[in-house]
């Protein structure tokens, strides 16, 4: 007994000798992704992983400022010429590839001809349709490649030609389907060039490590032409458990994290806690060809009824309650159109369109898909709609493809729907709701609303394009009342003291070229 | 011998292209597919990427290509991870489930057989009634409660232990332990009744009376009488083990194969889902047969035809 009882001394003992630091070694920062980067190809590359990885390891031609606007990366200048229809890039000579090479016109021309190209599949390859015949190349329409409104008038000149003017243009050069690509490394390793041992970079930083599943680390890349990165290394951890994410935040094996909703007011005061809002809208849409939906009076009671100021209670983090759809930190915002909650004006709406007190009105179906937050918002707006307007709302949950699907092709009568910014310009918010656009679930029409759209994306007066977009937004939620936006997403995120420089900008997305471990405030 | 492994063979792969065939037309038959997404993109682009990966054949056609590289033993290339191939996938991820499921295995074994036995030699005993909650909660507490507390208590008030992630051995602890408490649990319980059962038994007090007792009457006598149960359920509990648990993995963060049981499905990603199928129906069929194998070892009665 006695010698099982040493052994078992002798174990812990052991254990607590070699436990986990818990602390930042130094110069290193340690970061949960949530989930594995389905691919470090930009050209195929679609979710926000993958892209978060690559902003910190690629640069295109142009990389957004402190305010979101375009500003010179990779291209240290460029002119516009035929009125807004063909531009000029012209690359600064200190740009340069992780392996010391040039940075060359070519591998723009390489990296946009492949993302166009039939056989590449790319989803996101419609971000440069814009270009002169790349959606003709992309349909099969034109088979010469070379066709591709982008050429290299020498190694440091690309000259780009679009279909049409298109003020936002620059903005496109900062998503990362437009960087560029090596082309002998992307054929010499077709299914590998993007692993650690293969792939070269233009960014801050270089991938020297590729644990699938487990992590990924990112070093300072030698020949970045802006300012080199003060840390020796970040380390993107993939933890999907929020709750193991806090719990390793806690132990010090994270610096930075986003706790899960519930942990929230624990954490509130601590100091650590910050709130930042993103460019992006939680909505709930209405298929306004289904009855009793199809009836404008009822639709605008219901966007009417319900107190939008309670849902970050529920929420628990800093989302900011929405009447509006463009959100605030983007041109096109404004806070004053829409319906704000009215009970009373909501009960008259619905009583002139014949249901009193909600009687006779048929149930409404609201859908979503399976996920704790959408459960709660759904309860939420089911007892608001409940309480105010004395109607019965059936909740519907499905697995999330399943209710893509459902969506896509029979939307139920009110179903939650959401969108984050691919790109901070107001045309990514309105085109949603343009006539034929694939991800206008609610079977909404409008000939004005698709002219405004149109032209608002090509003007370039910004007091003008603010009208335009404020006409079109009238139309969606005032006038025909298409959906009811609910709020603007915020990031929530705890970060420890001794993280210096770090922060997540209005497109939800975080660099870490500028972050340092502040050694003096560094936990003992 | 060689006659009979060559006859399982052929039956084990009859079982597994029915599995495969069974799955390849339910997953088809499931809405939604691997390319769908919040942002919808333009018909053309769909168009490509349908043609890249043959989606836009007919299903028999899809099934026909699929079985022409799985005879090859090729899974194809991953519809959600695009640049990797599922064998890859499975390469990395595999190996990774398998050795935390060894140990797992391990302190299941040990500790469900052991204490069963001692249950069953001190029976109605203060020991066998301990055994007998303790394996009744670890049956009924689901194994995120488990991990969750051992996590909270090991990795988090006490701090001797890492709460997650893989860097070294100490972190296959808390893991193995809460995926090895159920089985553990149930092991016991088994080897506690059939050994009962086995006391019971005449020849029990022929051996005894023969003068034989202690660990020699318990291994050479009771164990060899009572294991088949525990052996047929050591089968299914193996490949279980070894292909790794979603809810072990995800709690502890471990880059294991088990996650795609789950994740493959929600994300439609065919060929992955195929994959850990086919795989996990191979070693159900490899483990039954050597179950069948160590049968004809325990009880000389038994034949393999």
């Amino acid at each position: 007994m006695k010698t099982g009882r040493k052994w078992i001394w002798l174990l812990l003992i052991g254990m607590a000798a070699c436990k986990p630091t818990g602390r930042n070694p130094g110069d290193v920062i340690r970061y949960n992704l949530q989930t594995e980067p389905p691919t470090l190809d930009w050209s195929i590359t679609t979710d926000n992983t993958s892209i978060e990885t690559l902003n910190n390891l690629m640069e295109g031609l142009t990389r957004y400022d402190k305010n979101l606007r375009p500003a010179p990366a990779l291209a240290e200048s460029w002119e516009v010429t035929e009125g807004g229809r063909k531009y000029i890039f012209h690359l600064r000579p200190s740009a340069k590839w992780s392996d010391g090479k040039p940075v060359r016109a070519q591998d723009f021309v390489y990296s946009w001809q492949r993302l166009i190209k039939p056989e590449t599949g790319a989803e996101y390859a419609y971000f440069i349709y814009l270009v002169k015949n790349a959606r003709a190349i992309n349909s099969g329409q034109i088979k010469d490649l070379s066709q591709l409104g982008i050429k290299a008038l020498d190694d440091r000149t690309l000259e780009v030609e679009l279909e049409e003017p298109a003020v936002y243009f620059p903005v496109i050069c900062t998503f990362v389907v437009t960087f560029p690509q090596r082309k002998e490394l992307v054929e010499q390793f077709p299914d590998s060039w993007t692993e650690p041992e293969h792939i070269l970079t233009t960014g801050p930083f270089v991938l020297t490590k590729w644990h699938h599943e487990y992590k990924l680390e990112l070093e300072p890349n030698p020949y970045y032409w802006d300012e080199k990165p003060k840390l020796k290394k970040a380390i993107f951890y993939v933890i999907n458990e929020r709750t193991t994410e806090l719990t390793l935040y806690d132990t010090g094996d994270l610096d930075l994290c986003q706790p899960p909703p519930a942990a929230i007011p624990y954490y509130h005061d601590s100091g650590q806690y910050h709130s930042k809002p993103i460019l992006g809208t939680y909505y709930i849409g209405y298929n306004i060809r289904k009855p009793p939906l199809d009836n404008l009076l009822v639709r605008r009671a219901l966007a009417m009824a319900i107190d939008r100021a309670k849902l970050p209670q529920i929420l628990k983090g800093d989302q900011v309650p929405a009447t509006s759809f463009i959100p605030p930190g983007m041109l096109g915002h404004n806070p004053n159109i829409g319906f704000p909650f009215n009970p009373e004006k909501a009960r008259a709406l619905l009583a002139e369109a014949g249901y009193l007190g909600g009687k006779g009105l048929p149930p409404i179906t609201l859908a979503f898909n399976t996920l704790d937050t959408n459960q709660l918002i759904c309860e939420f707006v089911q007892a608001e709609w409940r309480n105010n307007l004395g109607i019965t709302v059936y909740l519907r949950n499905m697995e999330w493809k399943v209710f893509l699907k459902e969506v896509e092709f029979d939307p139920p009568a009110a179903f939650r729907f959401g969108w984050y910014a691919d790109y901070p310009d107001p045309n990514n918010f309105a085109e949603i709701f343009i006539s034929d656009g694939g991800n206008n679930h609610t079977r909404f029409q409008n000939k004005e609303y698709d002219d405004l759209v149109t032209r608002a994306a090509f003007e370039p007066d910004l007091q003008k394009r603010q009208e335009l977009y404020d006409r079109a937004q009238k139309i969606i939620l005032e006038d025909s009342c298409i959906f009811i936006p609910l709020y603007f997403y915020a990031v929530n995120y705890m970060i420890k003291p001794y993280v210096r420089g770090l922060d997540y900008n209005a497109m939800g997305q975080i660099f870490f070229n500028k972050a340092w471990i502040d050694l003096g405030r560094k936990r003992p | 011998m060689i006659g009979l492994v060559i006859k399982r063979f052929f039956y084990g792969l009859v079982v597994v292209w029915a599995v495969a065939t069974i799955t390849f037309f339910l997953m088809h038959s499931v809405p939604g597919g691997p390319f769908d997404s919040e942002k919808k993109f333009p018909p053309e682009i769909l168009k490509n990427i349908q043609a890249k990966y043959h989606l836009d054949q007919p299903l028999w056609k899809q099934y026909g290509f699929y079985m022409s590289d799985l005879s090859r033993l090729k899974f194809g290339p991953s519809f959600k991870y695009r640049n990797r191939q599922v064998e890859d996938i499975l390469a990395q991820t595999f190996p990774v489930s398998m050795y935390l499921g060894f140990w797992a295995l391990l302190i299941a074994v040990s500790f469900g057989v052991s204490a069963g036995i001692v249950s069953a030699l001190r029976h109605n005993q203060a020991f066998d009634r301990i055994a007998i909650f303790l394996t009744t909660l670890g049956i009924s507490v689901p194994s995120f409660v488990l991990a969750t507390l051992l996590i909270y208590l090991f990795g988090h008030r006490l701090k001797i232990l890492p709460p997650a992630l893989l860097e070294d051995w100490r972190h296959y602890l808390l893991p193995a332990f809460s995926l090895a408490a159920a089985p553990s649990a149930y092991l016991a319980r088994l080897s506690r009744s059939t050994l009962l059962d086995t006391l019971g038994k005449p020849f029990v007090q022929s051996v005894k009376a023969r003068g034989v007792s202690g660990a020699r009457l318990v291994f050479k006598h009771l164990l060899k009488n009572s294991l088949s149960p525990v052996v047929t359920v050591l089968g299914p509990l193996v490949a279980m083990l070894i292909t790794g648990s979603f809810v072990i993995e995800k709690i502890f963060s471990i880059p294991g194969m088990g996650r795609y049981f789950i994740t493959a499905v929600t994300n439609r990603d065919y060929p992955l889902i195929m994959a850990v199928t086919i795989v996990y129906a191979v070693l159900i069929v490899l483990m039954n047969f050597l179950v069948d194998l160590c049968y004809a070892a325990l009880d000389p009665r038994v034949r393999l035809k």
